[in-house]
């Protein structure tokens, strides 16, 4: 019964649904289920049955006597089964407990506590019962009532032995007279005899039992009864014999045999046989006084056989209720707590996820409501489950088309949360940045700009923005990294997400280098295509003609305005020069970048320079502290040769002004943000650098000789942004004059993407 | 676990056969043919003794049962079971008079000792077991006989210890012989 019990919860009558579980196997548990209870119930009323009849069969009663035997083995093998049903129980719900089934211990519990309220009334009722019972029996026999049946029997048996001794002597007197009459005249005179003494039956034999005579007040019983070859044989040994006995149609009779008394010794010797009727009043009283006695012996005899078959009866009674009762408790609990054990799958089914979990209601009871709203619950977590998914899928579509969306945005898109964390960021953001953008999710600003030092400007924009609360800001941000100068034109905005209650900040920006670059030099070629045009062409015949009037006028001028003539012809001959190589320079500087790279020994070509220098200004002190073993980089040496012949000559200019002039040029190799770089600083003793002019040095136009065009430097900054490098100006700290840095790239085999110098995008 | 369950049956079942008591035994048993029929003669030793004895004295009467068998034997299959009897007598003891009784199917005789109503108890002489219209063609017969006291019925309160113990299984052992055809 256990084994298909425990089994059935979650099958039993599951409604039909995607997650109902009942199945054949459910519906033959319960089956089995009920066929056991069936089986149990039908032992259970036979076993009373037969109980009763036993101990109707032990009161005597002659209907059930001959079932006593049958019913006994019967009951024992009853017993014998609840027993077994009893341990297959026990054993199952120890198996199942062991196993930490749903429901087995609260199982446990309920059969302890059925059990302990069954069998402890039965135990005390059992012992009361055991202890009245031998009270009972004992009380039936008491030794007086005993007594008086002993005083009756022996009253009746003296009462009969008065008769019997008379009868004997009656009947020894009849045998005398028999004694002295001839053989031939006793079948004659035998009824007379009889009829004297009073017996019912009178015999005359030999002693070997050869029947001389016999007379019988009986007409229908013409055979004489006979005594046995014992009571013969006594009184063949001169005894005579006198008992009571039974014969087969009356009731108690004497019985009486004695020897005739025989003159001659000869003579071969007879015996008289009589049967003496008693009275029927005495017959009946010594019949009840002996059934009484016999009835009241047996049953004293058989007292503690009594006492043991009750207490048989009342122990199997007792067997069979606790049995019962432990059976009954073993199927209350396991129906009792089928439900909670129902309801405890159900929730472990709940808890891993399985909504559709469906329980039979077991009753209108509160464990049905129980149950019911357990139904009830799982049916809503499955539409909120399925809700959830829908909005799920949904969400998962929106941002996949979001993801998509910025994924193919060339601007670079990230978002922080309100701890300053990169939440999210596109891909663009990571190209622009030149970094691993998802290796960075999760990070704050700090960490981001820890791990790349080169974001560290940006870093600390955001951070300003964010920590001064700007809601919506844009700016432009200018890092130096490897590519060179890029220049970033980030948007931010602060967005509250209503679902999280949380404030996100949204960055956008762009990499408007290249924008600026190309603004930049759509202006300088708008503006060389307009020297060209306007400046330019006029400055040819402004040349020739002013030739053409000295080389006419200057014979036929007088003398004082020969010098004259030749001195304003000669101005404006030359200044039309100055003017067609501004022209050119604007040219140049407009001029489309057209590299020839190469690998350069920057320390060689900067000796080279220099040596120029020392030549051409030897009042000017030049040093040169070259690191040795630097690597060559890739460039354009003429435009590089260039670039240090712009700066060592405005460097001159610059010392000209001053009494001495002391020059140094030192090259290092320094690395940042995670690119190596090969340093220049070219330092004067010179007058330094107005501040006026400082942060637009390397602007067009901008310049403090009077001569100069102010191209020089701006040449030199575009030539080396070329190259992917940097330019820096500043004035010495400690003491007078200006240094110029410049950092040009070293490209060898690195992983890290970084940005390209303009000479290797143009390439593309 | 089943050999633990069925221990307890076996238990029961070695209990209620017990070993049977030594009290009756078959001395002789013997048949002979006579007009109308086999006759059967046995004699049969009874010796009551212990519980038995007090229970006969103290008022219980004991139920002897004869049981008699006759198969037919049969060359390829089991014996046939041809005639199945059964002789039954009561042996009671009477207070008044202080007699035993035995009563059965030829009457009811009173001994004073209780040796000489055994000795009546265990002589069966010319108890027709088989007539003629019994034979049919039966060649090679065989009779069984036995002598047990009936505890089925003991008075009631005696029955269960009579079932568990072998002083009350008082029985003999399956007599044989060899039914001759005259």
């Amino acid at each position: 019964m256990a084994a298909v019990d425990h089994q059935a919860a979650m099958t039993r009558g599951a409604p039909p649904g995607p997650a109902a579980r009942a199945g054949g196997s459910g519906l033959l548990e319960g089956g089995a289920r009920r066929a056991m209870l069936a089986i149990g119930v039908l032992l259970f009323c036979f076993m009373l049955a037969s109980l009763l009849i036993m101990s109707k069969a032990l009161q005597n009663s002659a209907q059930f006597d001959q079932l006593y035997s049958g019913l006994l083995i019967f009951n024992a093998l009853g017993l014998l089964i609840l027993v077994t049903l009893i341990v297959a129980n026990l054993h199952s719900l120890l198996r199942q407990t062991r196993q930490k089934a749903a429901g087995a211990r609260l199982t446990v519990r309920l059969v302890a506590m059925f059990v302990i309220l069954a069998v402890t009334p039965a135990l005390i009722l059992y012992y009361f019962s055991l202890d009245f019972l031998h009270r009972g029996i004992d009380s039936w026999f008491d030794l007086r009532v005993e007594q008086a049946l002993d005083d009756s029997l022996n009253l009746s048996r003296l009462a009969l032995d008065g008769r019997m001794k008379e009868i004997l002597k009656q009947s020894e007197k009849i045998a005398e007279e028999i004694a002295m009459t001839d053989d031939a005249l006793i079948p004659l005179e035998i009824d007379r005899f009889r009829a004297r003494s009073g017996a019912g039956d009178l015999t005359v034999m030999e002693k070997q039992g050869a029947i001389i005579a016999s007379s019988s007040a009986d007409t229908e019983n013409f055979v004489p009864d006979s005594p046995d070859e014992t009571v013969l044989f006594q009184v063949r040994q001169g005894n005579s014999y006198i008992g009571l006995d039974t014969t087969k149609n009356a009731g108690l009779s004497i019985r009486v045999v004695v020897n005739v008394p025989e003159p001659d010794l000869n003579a071969g010797g007879r015996i008289i046989h009589a049967l003496y009727p008693v009275t029927q009043k005495v017959n009946e009283l010594a019949d009840s006084v002996q059934s009484a006695f016999a009835q009241y012996q047996e049953l004293s005899y058989l007292r503690e056989q009594l006492k043991l078959s009750f207490i048989l009866i009342l122990t199997m009674v007792l067997l069979f209720s606790i049995f019962s009762a432990v059976w009954a408790a073993f199927y209350s609990a396991r129906k009792l707590a089928a439900p909670i054990r129902d309801l405890a799958e159900g929730t472990k089914a709940v808890a891993k996820g399985d909504y559709h979990t469906r329980l039979l209601v077991p009753g209108n009871d509160e464990l049905g409501f129980l149950v019911a709203s357990f139904n009830d619950m799982t049916r809503k977590l499955a539409s909120a489950r399925d809700a959830a998914r829908q909005s799920q899928n949904e969400a998962e579509v929106q941002h996949k088309y979001l993801e998509a969306v910025l994924g193919r945005l060339s601007s670079g898109v990230l978002v922080l949360d309100s701890e300053k964390r990169l939440r999210t960021a596109n891909i663009s953001c990571g190209e622009i940045l030149g970094v691993e953008i998802n290796q960075l999710t999760g990070l704050s600003l700090s960490r981001i700009g820890q791990r790349y030092p080169r974001l560290e400007k940006l870093r600390r924009r955001f951070q300003a923005r964010l920590d001064a609360g700007d809601t919506d800001w844009g700016e432009q941000v200018a890092l130096f990294g490897a590519g060179g100068q890029q220049i970033l034109m980030c948007r931010g905005t602060s967005i509250v997400l209503a679902r999280e209650e949380v404030s996100v900040h949204v960055i956008v920006f762009d990499d408007i280098t290249a924008l600026l670059q190309g603004q930049r030099d759509a202006a300088w070629g708008e503006m060389a295509r307009r020297l060209a045009h306007e400046i330019k062409n006029p400055l040819t015949p402004i040349q020739l003609a002013a030739e053409r009037l000295q080389h006419k006028y200057h014979r036929a001028s007088p003398e004082d305005r020969e010098e004259m003539l030749h001195r304003l012809t000669t101005t404006i001959v030359n200044q039309v020069e100055t003017m067609k190589a501004m022209v050119n320079t604007f040219s140049e500087y407009a001029r489309p970048p057209v590299m020839e790279p190469e690998r350069v020994d920057l320390n060689l070509l900067i000796e080279e320079v220099a040596e120029l220098y020392k030549s051409a200004a030897p009042a000017v002190s030049i040093t040169l502290d070259l690191k040795q073993d630097l690597p060559p980089i890739t460039a354009d040496p003429r435009k590089l040769r260039q670039v240090f012949n712009n700066l060592l000559n405005n460097a001159l200019e610059a010392g000209r002004r001053a009494e001495s002039m002391a020059l140094s040029i030192a090259t290092s190799r320094v690395s940042e943000a995670a690119m190596d770089y090969i340093e220049t600083r070219i330092r004067d003793s010179g007058e330094g650098i107005s501040e006026d002019i400082i942060a637009t040095l390397f602007e067009p136009y901008v310049t403090t000789r009077r001569q100069g065009t102010g191209l020089g430097l701006a040449i030199v900054k575009k030539t080396v942004e070329e190259h992917g490098g940097q330019v820096l100006a500043n004035n010495n700290a400690d003491g007078p004059g200006a240094c110029l840095t410049i950092r040009l790239p070293i490209f060898e085999s690195r992983s890290v993407a970084r940005p390209e110098p303009a000479w290797r995008r143009n390439a593309v | 676990m089943k050999g633990r369950f069925l221990a307890l049956p076996a238990l029961f079942l070695w209990l209620c056969a017990g070993a049977a008591a030594e009290g009756i035994t078959v001395e002789r048993v013997s048949g002979r043919w006579a007009e109308t029929g086999y006759l059967l003669d046995a004699r049969v030793n009874f010796e009551l003794d212990g519980d038995v004895l007090e229970a006969l004295n103290h008022g219980v009467d004991l139920n002897i049962a004869f049981l008699v068998r006759v198969k037919a034997e049969r060359r390829w299959l089991w014996d046939r079971l041809g005639k199945r009897d059964a002789i039954n007598f009561k042996l009671g003891r009477r207070p008044l008079s202080n007699v035993y009784v035995v009563s059965g199917r030829t009457g009811r005789r009173q001994f004073d000792d209780l040796g000489n109503a055994l000795k009546y108890l265990g002589t069966i002489d010319d108890h027709l077991l088989l007539d003629n219209a019994e034979l049919n063609n039966e060649q090679h017969l065989t009779g069984l006989f036995r002598a047990r006291l009936n505890v089925d019925n003991l008075p009631p309160p005696l029955r269960p210890v009579s079932f568990i113990s072998n002083k009350w299984q008082l029985r003999s052992p399956w007599r044989q012989w060899t039914i001759r055809r005259p």
